[in-house]
């Protein structure tokens, strides 16, 4: 049985928080970073307003270009989204994205876990649907009815810009502490509900929710960097599918999170990252 | 293989974050000063969030601090500098067209515009748009009240502003008596255009 | 990347050909959006806090 090193995947995403986060003093400052760095969009979940952000959330910057639309700034969005995926598919959602890591450590807490099941299965759907509704349709909608629309899985949902932004900023800005109302609640009840289903279910966000999981999804299948399974040594055993925390049918499926922690339970070693040399042609 | 890497993309992330670092150093110190004086400027308001006139009467007497001067291109044409206009009070909103809340709060502040003006200056902030966009907007939707262009954001920056919409009154004597962030409503306005006045 | 091409020639065939072809066309708009001003546009709006996003007004 092949040995996969887990610790190898952690420092890549410890170092991705800190890559897509550095800088930290602005924490204490209470503001943002508002250099040019924030032109470009990370591929992780992110928000912009943290204050520590370099890059701009590509979620937040998609539905902001269809809430106000100014050119092909979309494009622009749409095309970062579809190189990244191209390559690495979901392969960001293990390795890169920090709302996804913290999802991790907190399922790390030793509690009885709630374990995949049908019904699991089926609330993977959902993510699909907060894509379209609140990614693409209502800032599109909202703007074509008003005027002006607004980033409504920003405003309403997303747990990520609560924690990272929302709670720092008004810690830091007493101004702002003066202007917080129900929205501000809302937030942060869904931003408690997560933290605490994270414990006992493994990335409840990522599974049920994550608009950008969503959209890598569909690039799997075809992106360069991920995980494989040589059919040729596949016995069908389904070991791997069994271990999987995630609601996978098979590896590297639109669930599939690419995380390569199937590769240690294959009993004939026919996952991997990166494929050994064989002279057949029977890469799935 | 997959631990070479791993490790190389480990290292080339933290060498990412250290070059972002250091190449915004320049930035952020100029920045962390203006950020500074804005901070002084914000007035902390009531949670009940509709002061009433006398609250922000008697928050204004304490003692605002000096408004940085600026001159600033207007749609007209004409130059707008700050501190030339004092002979009345002027309320001054940061703004931008692709700004969800700045565009929500526009038409009150154009009533408060229309309602104010002969006792009040009034100017609004555009943030690095262009002229072109910005008289598509304002001629759309039929706004009179004068804009200002801060084509480079140097008037933005110099205030520390990191969120919009930002409005801020000056008094007749060049200090910031009223300072909020985010949309403001129509009664938000005007308590604190009547406590300025 | 000697191996990397290994790989590429041990994938179906087709599975390449869709890889590239998407990759491709992200490029394809990534130019077209930067031409287009999309850098600075997204720049503005990531460059200031989103108050609206945090919960407030």
């Amino acid at each position: 049985m092949k040995k996969y090193n887990f610790f190898t995947r952690i420092y890549i995403q410890i170092a991705a928080v800190f890559a897509s986060n550095p800088f930290l003093q602005n924490f204490s400052k209470g503001t943002i970073y508002q250099g040019k760095g924030k032109g470009i969009c990370v591929p992780g979940l992110n928000c912009y307003s943290c204050p520590a952000a370099v890059g701009a959330c590509p979620l937040g910057s998609l539905q902001s270009s269809l809430a106000s639309p100014q050119g092909k700034t979309s494009f622009y969005i749409a095309g970062f989204l579809v190189s990244v995926g191209a390559f690495f598919g979901r392969t960001i959602c293990s390795f890169l994205c920090p709302f996804g890591f913290l999802q991790e450590l907190l399922y790390k807490i030793p509690t009885k876990k709630i374990k995949k099941s049908n019904t699991t299965r089926r609330l993977s759907i959902a993510k699909y649907i907060f894509l379209v509704v609140f990614v693409l349709a209502l800032p599109y909608g909202v703007y074509l009815a008003t005027g002006i629309g607004s980033p409504f899985f920003c405003k309403l949902i997303c747990p990520a810009g609560s924690l990272e932004a929302g709670i720092p900023l008004v810690i830091a800005n007493e101004s702002l502490q003066s202007l917080v109302g129900f929205l501000f609640s809302w937030k942060m009840s869904l931003l408690a509900l997560f933290i605490i289903t994270s414990i006992f279910i493994y990335r409840p966000f990522c599974r049920f929710v994550c608009p950008l999981g969503a959209i890598y999804s569909f690039f799997n299948k075809y992106a360069l960097f991920g995980v494989r399974v040589d059919t040729a040594k596949c016995i069908s055993c389904k070991k791997c599918i069994n271990f999987c925390k995630l609601d996978v049918h098979e590896v590297n499926d639109r669930e599939c999170i690419r995380c390569g922690e199937c590769i240690s339970v294959c009993p004939t070693e026919a996952i991997s990252f990166f494929q050994k040399r064989t002279n057949n042609n029977t890469i799935s | 293989m997959t631990k070479k890497i791993s490790t190389l993309s480990f290292a080339f992330l933290i060498l990412i974050s250290f070059v972002f670092t250091s190449c915004a150093k320049n930035e952020e110190k100029e920045f962390a000063k203006a950020a500074e004086q804005l901070k002084k400027y914000q007035m902390v308001e009531k949670k009940e969030s509709e002061p009433t006139t006398q609250e922000v009467k008697t928050e204004a007497k304490k003692e605002g601090p000096m408004a940085l001067d600026f001159s600033l291109q207007m749609t007209d044409g004409t130059k707008f500098t700050l501190l030339q206009n004092l002979d009345k009070p002027i309320l001054v909103n940061y703004w931008a067209t692709w700004c969800p809340p700045c565009v929500r709060e526009f038409p009150d502040l154009e009533e408060m515009y229309k309602n104010y003006k002969d006792r009040m200056h009034f100017v609004a902030i555009n943030s690095a748009e262009t002229k072109d966009v910005i008289e598509a907007f304002m001629t759309k939707n039929k706004y009179t009240i004068p804009v200002a262009m801060d084509s480079d954001n140097a008037v933005g920056m110099m205030y520390g502003i990191a969120s919009i919409p930002t409005t801020f009154i000056v008094d007749t004597e060049g200090r910031i008596v009223f300072a909020q962030l985010g949309m403001m409503t129509k009664k938000q306005m005007q308590n604190a255009i009547e406590a300025a006045l | 990347m000697g191996k990397l091409k290994k790989q590429m020639h041990q994938r179906p065939r087709y599975k390449d050909f869709v890889f590239a072809l998407l990759f491709g066309l992200g490029v394809f708009l990534l130019i077209i959006g930067l031409k287009d001003g999309g850098f600075l546009s997204v720049f503005r709006k990531a460059a200031f806090i989103c108050l609206e996003c945090i919960g407030i007004g």
